[in-house]
C-alpha cells in the first residue's frame, strides 16, 4: 500500500470516561491537549505515519480507555 | 568520586533459574537481582513463586506486554480480593481489607475513583506548584553546605509527607506520628524496623482511625482541602461509611509517601552514580524537569509489583492458572526490559519516550498521584541542587528488606 492509499483513522475521546490524567497529552502533545478546565480536546487529527503510530500507542495507554480510533 | 561510582550497575547473576524466588525478601537484597529477573523473563515470562513460611504463592508476570494485558483485564485479574501477594493466609500476615478503590473492580471502582481523581488532574497539580516548591525550599534550607545528612529521613521522606498532609489538611503537629505509622505499615518485612506483621497491621488500623476522626471533623467544619471533599462524597445519595473514609485517608497517606520518597532517594543515588547526568540536569533544570523526573521514577521502580487474584480458570501463554490464585506484575523487571528501553541500565534523563510502568501497566488502577509525584521529584532536585550543587552520596545505600517496595533505609549524602 502506498502512502496515499492509507486511510487515516480519526481519534476521539469519550469525555464521560476521561478523567483528565493527561497521560495522552504527555505522549502526543501535538494531538491531545488538556485545556484550563481539565477538558481533553483533540487539537489536531494525526496526519503523518509517525503521529498515527504515536496516537495508537496513546490510545492503548489511556488508563481509562477513553480514546478510540475509527 | 564516590563509592557508588565504582560498583557494577548490573552484575551477572549467580543464581540458577530454579533458585530465583521473587517471594523471598532476601532475593531483593542481592546485587544481582536485576540480572536474575532478566534471566527469568527470558526463560519463563510467567512463573510460580512460593513463600518459604506459608508455602503459598503467586504467578509472576515479568514481560512488559503481559503486564499491560494483565493490568487491563480486571475481569480475570481482580483487585477486590486483595492486592498484597506477599501477605498470605497461614503466616499471620493477613490484613483486613481496606474496602476502597484500590481493592475494588470496575464499575464500583470507577464510581469511587471519580470523586477523588478530580483532585489530581494536571490542572489541580499545577495549582499545587507553589506549596510543593515552598515545602521543598523549606526542607533544604534547614541544612548548610558541607553538612553530612541522612538523606532518606532528612529530605526524601519529608517532602511527600508534607505535601500529602497539606492536600489533606492534616495539622502539622500530627505529621511526625503519621509518618511513623506510614513507615510501619510497609516496613514489616525488615527485621531492622522491629515491626512484626501484627504491628504493621496495627499501624494500618491506626492510620484509618485517624482518618475516621479527621473525616468527622471535616464534615462538621469543611475546609478547602481534598479530604473535606472526600468526606462529602455520596454514592447513590448516601454518604460513605466512616470506615471507608478512614480507608481513603490511609490509602492516600500510604500510597503517596513511601513511593515518592523511594523515587527521590534512588534519584539521589543515580545522580551520584552518573555525575554526567547530574551535570546535565544542572545545566537545564527546568527544560529537563519532565524527562528527568520520568527517568528517576523508571530507574527507581518504587513499587516492585502489584497483585491481583484470578476470578476464573484461564490459560495464559500456555500456563494454566486457577480461580483464587494470586498473580503479580513485576515492574522491576519490565522497567529494565531491553526490548522496550534502549540500554536500560543507563540512567538517561533525556530518555523520550519513557513509557515505564512504575505507575502501573495502565488500566483502571493506574496511579492517581502520578502527576503529583512527578512534580515533587523534579521540584525537589531543582531546589536541592540550586542550594547544594555538589550534593553527592558518600556511602552505599542501605536497602529495605521488602518484596513490595524498592525502599532505601539509609543514604548518607554530603551537601
Ligand atoms: C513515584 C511515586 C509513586 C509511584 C511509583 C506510584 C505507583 C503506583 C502504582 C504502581 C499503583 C497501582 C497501579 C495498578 O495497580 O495498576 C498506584 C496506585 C495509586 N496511587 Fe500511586 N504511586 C506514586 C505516588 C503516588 C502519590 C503521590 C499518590 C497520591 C497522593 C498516589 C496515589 C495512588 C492511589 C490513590 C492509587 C490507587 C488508584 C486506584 O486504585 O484506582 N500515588 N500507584
Ligand atoms: S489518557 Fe485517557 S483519561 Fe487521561 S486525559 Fe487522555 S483520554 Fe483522558
Amino acid at each position: 500500500m502506498t502512502q496515499q492509499d492509507t486511510v487515516r483513522r480519526e481519534v476521539s475521546v469519550d469525555l464521560d470516561v476521561c478523567e483528565a490524567s493527561g497521560v495522552c497529552a504527555r505522549m502526543v502533545r501535538e494531538v491531545f491537549r488538556l485545556d484550563d478546565d481539565d477538558v481533553l480536546t483533540i487539537a489536531h487529527q494525526p496526519d503523518t505515519d509517525e503521529l498515527d503510530r504515536r496516537v495508537a500507542v496513546a490510545v492503548r495507554r489511556c488508563p481509562k480507555q477513553a480514546l478510540s480510533l475509527h | 568520586m564516590t563509592i557508588l561510582e565504582d560498583q557494577p550497575i548490573n552484575p551477572p547473576t549467580t543464581l540458577d533459574l530454579d533458585e530465583i524466588n521473587l517471594a523471598d525478601p532476601d532475593f531483593w537484597l542481592r546485587p544481582d537481582y536485576h540480572d536474575a529477573l532478566a534471566k527469568l523473563r527470558a526463560a519463563r515470562p510467567v512463573s510460580w513463586h512460593e513463600h518459604h513460611d506459608s508455602g503459598k504463592g503467586f504467578w509472576a508476570f515479568l514481560d512488559y506486554e503481559d503486564i499491560i494485558a494483565v493490568t487491563r483485564d480486571w475481569e480475570a485479574f481482580s483487585s477486590k480480593h486483595g492486592i498484597r501477594v506477599h501477605h498470605d493466609a497461614g503466616t499471620g500476615q493477613v490484613r483486613p481489607g481496606t474496602n476502597i478503590m484500590i481493592e475494588m473492580d470496575p464499575p464500583e471502582q470507577t464510581a469511587n475513583r471519580k470523586h477523588v481523581s478530580t483532585g489530581f488532574t494536571p490542572r489541580q497539580v499545577r495549582k499545587m506548584e507553589t506549596y510543593v516548591r515552598e515545602q521543598a525550599i523549606r526542607i533544604v534550607s534547614e541544612f548548610e553546605r558541607g553538612d553530612e545528612i541522612e538523606f532518606v529521613g532528612d529530605i526524601a521522606a519529608r517532602l511527600p509527607m508534607e505535601i500529602i498532609c497539606d492536600i489533606m489538611g492534616v495539622d502539622p503537629a500530627d505529621r511526625p506520628h503519621l509518618l511513623d505509622l506510614s513507615n510501619r505499615t510497609l516496613g514489616d518485612q525488615d527485621p531492622d524496623y522491629g515491626v512484626d506483621p501484627l504491628e504493621g497491621t496495627k499501624a494500618t488500623l491506626e492510620l484509618r482511625e485517624y482518618g475516621v476522626q479527621l473525616a468527622a471533623e471535616r464534615l462538621e467544619n469543611p475546609g478547602d482541602d481534598l479530604f473535606s471533599e472526600i468526606a462529602r462524597i455520596e454514592v447513590d445519595g448516601k454518604p460513605l461509611p466512616k470506615e471507608q473514609l478512614g480507608g481513603y485517608f490511609a490509602l492516600l497517606i500510604a500510597a503517596g509517601n513511601e513511593t515518592t520518597r523511594t523515587a527521590i532517594t534512588h534519584g539521589m543515588i543515580a545522580f551520584s552514580r552518573f555525575p554526567d547526568q547530574k551535570a546535565l540536569f544542572q545545566s537545564d533544570p527546568v527544560g529537563l524537569e519532565q524527562s528527568a523526573a520520568e527517568e528517576i521514577i523508571r530507574w527507581a521502580s518504587p513499587l516492585r509489583h502489584m497483585g491481583r487474584v484470578l476470578t476464573h480458570d484461564i490459560e495464559y501463554r500456555g500456563v494454566r492458572m486457577r480461580t483464587g490464585e494470586k498473580a503479580a506484575v513485576w515492574y522491576s523487571a519490565s522497567n529494565r526490559d531491553p526490548a522496550v528501553f534502549d540500554d536500560p541500565f543507563r540512567f538517561d534523563i533525556t530518555r523520550d519516550p519513557n513509557l515505564h510502568q512504575s505507575f502501573g501497566g495502565g488500566g483502571p488502577h493506574f496511579c492517581l498521584g502520578a502527576n503529583l509525584a512527578r512534580r515533587e521529584v523534579w521540584v525537589l532536585f531543582q531546589e536541592l541542587f540550586a542550594r547544594f550543587p555538589d550534593a553527592v552520596a558518600v556511602a552505599d545505600p542501605v536497602p529495605l528488606r521488602s518484596v513490595q517496595v524498592n525502599g532505601v533505609k539509609s543514604l548518607k549524602v554530603r551537601l
